[in-house]
């Protein structure tokens, strides 16, 4: 089912990753609001996102919701992050998004990257924790990603993140 | 946290709605209580669910009959339900209460609480005299991954599930943001989803009476980690119904009537990801500021060191919830929730018992019948009238959280054996 309401807020932030910058404060939203939480102005205009960013939060899910089963790129497990932008000078508060991990060597093995409670050298606990390849303060980039293929054969595409390839310092 | 943006503005907003201490016009009383046992109802109708309930909650007071209700708001979100219109003829028609007036509301799992509130308004305003919440719910009417399909979209569908996000994937992303940032642990989870399964033991209207052991915990399947099964509630089937009076009348309908000190609500963003806080329930924050300025508390004085709050109910639809909740309700210090847990602050016999009815994890969580349900249970923990194993003593002031989505709309309500119970507790 595709609902041209949802198409209105989807086609500059979900395709082109833009956010909408309030005309009277500066603060950008993503995807837009019709009022600015901070000063009430009601007036965008649009403004590409940076494209790089740092993990903020993550899960690993370990089965595709039933909707995604049938044509998904990643059958699971497969993360999903929330993402902080960097800002620039056009985009001066972070921004932050949702998407799916992508060019990893999936499926991901759930038991090395989700650690369970132990020792370390010196032994000391450690709690369960996320391995060190994908966690919290984790540098990625976004790209543009085939997402998965819906009953009639229509294609979504979406912004996924990805891990840098010299893996760039982390938060 | 540098990554979190500011929120000037809603912050604004909620002190500015916190000073208005919005009251009732005339005060409310809860007289009577019902609800199902929570189960796999695989043979028994939604509106049949829904009957046993209210007629329950009307046995529970003296001298009300179905003649008498002027007005019952029903909670119900219709979960692989083709009955999304018409929703308040379909069940007024069942159960027979034509020419009343019903309306039906819906706001994902805290439905009922917001029946509720609408039900305590339109009594507190003089616009009914006998008012009726109720909530019903079937989750095992259709098969389990269209229930999950459903429930994702307690987020966003275009910015979210569209992604893969689950709904427990949600609360994963609060796990895995307050183990960051404060240091909490599975084993903080573990403790809190033993506790519950320890309390529902004693609740018989419980769809899980049973303990649960940290083996069985820690072996569970991953859901959406750093989420495992037993850190989930589960699809439950069951309703329930709350009978509210004026304050004044209440003791004409029973003994022991339990007063509504304060109903609050607030919003947050669907997105989760728009959200200011990531390592809690930003709304739950806001609606409980509101509801304690409403019965003359500081949000100091809900600490469990004040002992004015004496039983609390919370939203444990993930364990993660309910550790996040203790601070957003300002129970614990936020960031040591999980310290506060160590010291068995929210176990019975601990300084706040909460969830002693099992909560959502063991009790059960049918998404429109939760809100009422929890109210059920303050209502009997200040009567007293509990299981002995899970009743805090000589309850005086009980505290009820209700979140709705992935904490899109969150309701907050206390209640008090007397309208001035907190403030009497304030003066100790
Ligand atoms: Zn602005």
């Amino acid at each position: 089912m595709v609902y041209e309401t949802i198409f209105d807020r989807s086609k500059g932030a979900k395709y082109r990753l833009m956010g909408m910058k309030c005309k009277k404060c500066g603060r950008v939203y993503y995807p837009f609001q019709y009022i600015c939480e901070d000063c009430y102005g009601h007036e965008f205009e649009e403004v590409s996102l940076p494209r790089m960013g740092t993990i903020h939060s993550l899960n690993l899910i370990p089965v595709p919701p039933a909707m995604m089963m049938d044509k998904v790129e990643y059958t699971g497990p497969y993360y999903t992050v929330m993402v902080d932008l960097d800002t620039n000078d056009e985009v001066k508060n972070t921004v932050r998004l949702i998407c799916q991990m992508t060019d990893l060597p999936y499926p991901v093995d759930l038991t090395k990257a989700w650690l369970p409670a132990g020792k370390d050298e010196n032994g000391n606990e450690l709690p369960a924790r996320w391995a060190d390849d994908v966690k919290i303060g984790t540098r990625v980039e976004l790209v543009f990603r085939k997402q998965f293929v819906v009953f009639d054969g229509g294609v979504k595409y979406g912004i996924n993140a990805r891990l840098l390839p010299d893996k760039e310092g982390g938060e | 946290m540098a990554s979190t943006p500011d929120c000037y503005r809603i912050k604004r907003e909620v002190n500015k709605m916190a000073a208005k201490k919005f009251g009732f016009k005339r005060n409310v009383a809860i007289v009577g209580v019902g609800q199902t046992r929570f189960d796999r109802h695989f043979t028994r109708s939604s509106p049949d669910l829904l009957a046993e309930a209210l007629l329950v909650a009307l046995d529970d007071c003296n001298n009300i009959e179905p003649k008498d209700i002027d007005e019952h708001v029903l909670g119900y979100c219709g979960l692989g339900s083709l009955y999304i219109a018409n929703v308040a003829g379909y069940f007024g028609d069942y159960l027979g209460l034509m020419p009343k007036p019903m309306s039906r509301t819906e706001n994902a799992c805290a439905t009922s609480s917001y029946a509720l509130r609408l039900t305590i308004a339109l009594v507190a305003s003089g616009m009914a005299d006998i008012g009726v919440a109720s909530g019903v719910e079937k989750m095992y009417e259709v098969g389990t991954s269209q229930i999950l399909y459903e429930m994702s979209r307690g987020g966003d569908t275009e910015f979210e599930s569209y992604y893969g996000v689950t709904f427990a994937g949600h609360y994963a992303f609060l796990a895995s943001r307050h183990f960051h940032e404060y240091g909490s642990s599975k084993k903080h989870l573990c403790k809190i989803a033993m506790k519950n399964h320890a309390n529902a033991v004693y609740n018989p209207m419980a769809q899980f009476q049973r303990a649960i052991t940290e083996d069985q915990y820690y072996g569970a399947l991953p859901v959406a980690m750093p989420m495992q099964m037993l850190d989930c509630c589960p699809l439950t089937d069951g309703a329930g119904a709350i009978i509210v009076v004026p304050a004044e009348d209440a003791k004409k309908y029973t003994d022991t009537p339990v007063y509504v000190l304060a109903s609050a609500a607030a919003t947050a963003s669907l997105c989760t990801f728009r959200r200011h806080e990531t390592a809690g329930i930003e709304a739950a924050t806001f609606a409980s500021d509101m509801a304690y300025a409403q019965v003359g508390m500081k949000r100091e004085d809900a600490h469990h060191t004040k002992k004015v709050i004496d039983v609390v109910e919370v939203h444990d639809c993930f364990t993660i919830a309910e550790l996040s909740a203790y601070g957003d309700l300002g129970l614990a210090k936020k960031g040591e929730e999980h310290l506060w847990v160590e010291r068995d602050g929210p176990m019975v016999g601990g300084d706040i018992p909460v969830n002693p009815d099992g909560g959502l994890k063991a009790k059960g969580h049918p998404v429109s019948t939760t809100g009422v349900s929890q109210a059920r249970t303050l209502v009997r923990q200040l009567r007293g009238e509990d299981d002995p194993h899970v009743q805090v003593p000589g309850a005086e002031v009980g505290l009820q959280h209700n979140v709705g989505g992935s904490g899109t709309a969150v309701a907050v309500h206390m209640y008090g054996r007397d309208l001035d119970s907190v403030q009497k507790k304030l003066k100790k």
